[in-house]
């Protein structure tokens, strides 16, 4: 193994022998670096087919892993949820036939936030809240 | 906007004094002008809930276990409607005990 490279021990660690759990930083493992981080609202109509917005574009040139917690629509309590959730999640009731669904997805050049939901309440707008981090690291090559 | 200041520390294979672009960013282990995630919070919670009142929803993992001491498992909570969620002040939702990992946005 190569001896070289950085690393950081937590207060009374011996960076020298101390384990990876006690270091704050080791220059081996590649931290997630983030490119952006934002909020937004998606706004669609519940009880219909599937909504899919564009939530941010970049220029990367390759898919980026990312997080994305959302807003939701609580299919049980027939309201929204101001709560926030890590997505995806899908969610159903009855069989199927009542359903709330958050599926956000990454491109080469966009991530964007497919979501639904249907109780048959005839509720029509419904806005949600989301909040997302894209980050310089692909799924691939980290 | 010229990087010509902070630490860079490349991965194997890739030229450390090259100045990173959008597209190569990737190819850095760290990047003292690229934002990274901290830890605001990591440990046990024993109880359903963690008050953080940070005053935005941060990023979260939260985990159900067995024991706060002796664990013998570490369980990714459950994300369903009655599943653990966040708020701009709590983690509510969580199993007991549970552990957590707050991070700030960036």
């Amino acid at each position: 193994m190569a001896d070289y490279g950085i690393k950081i021990s937590k207060p009374g660690k011996d960076v020298l022998t101390c384990g990876i759990e006690d270091l704050i930083y080791y220059s081996k493992y590649p931290l997630l670096k983030i490119k952006s981080t934002g909020t937004g609202t998606i706004t669609y109509d519940h009880d219909d087919a599937s909504n899919d917005v564009l939530v941010a574009t970049h220029s990367l040139g390759y898919i980026p892993i990312f997080t994305f917690l959302t807003q939701w629509y609580d299919i049980d309590g027939d309201a929204k949820s101001t709560t926030y959730r890590h997505a995806p999640f899908y969610d159903s009731l009855a069989g199927g036939a009542v359903v709330t669904r958050a599926r956000p997805y990454a491109s080469t050049t966009e991530l964007r936030y497919e979501v639904g939901s249907y109780t048959g309440s005839g509720i029509t707008s419904i806005s949600l809240d989301y909040i997302y981090v894209i980050y310089y690291d692909p799924d691939a090559d980290l | 906007m010229a990087e010509d200041y902070g630490a860079k520390v490349s991965k194997d294979g890739h030229d450390v004094t090259a100045t990173p672009t959008e597209a190569t960013r990737k190819n850095f282990v760290s990047i003292g002008s690229t934002d990274a995630h901290k830890i605001i919070y990591s440990g046990y919670v024993s109880a359903t809930s963690y008050t953080h009142n940070l005053g935005y929803v941060p990023i979260f993992f939260a985990f159900e276990t067995d024991s706060v001491t002796t664990p013998t498992y570490f369980k990714p909570m459950e994300n369903s409607p009655y599943g653990v969620r966040a708020t701009t002040t709590q983690i509510t939702n969580l199993t007991n005990p549970s552990y957590l990992i707050l991070l700030h946005r960036g």
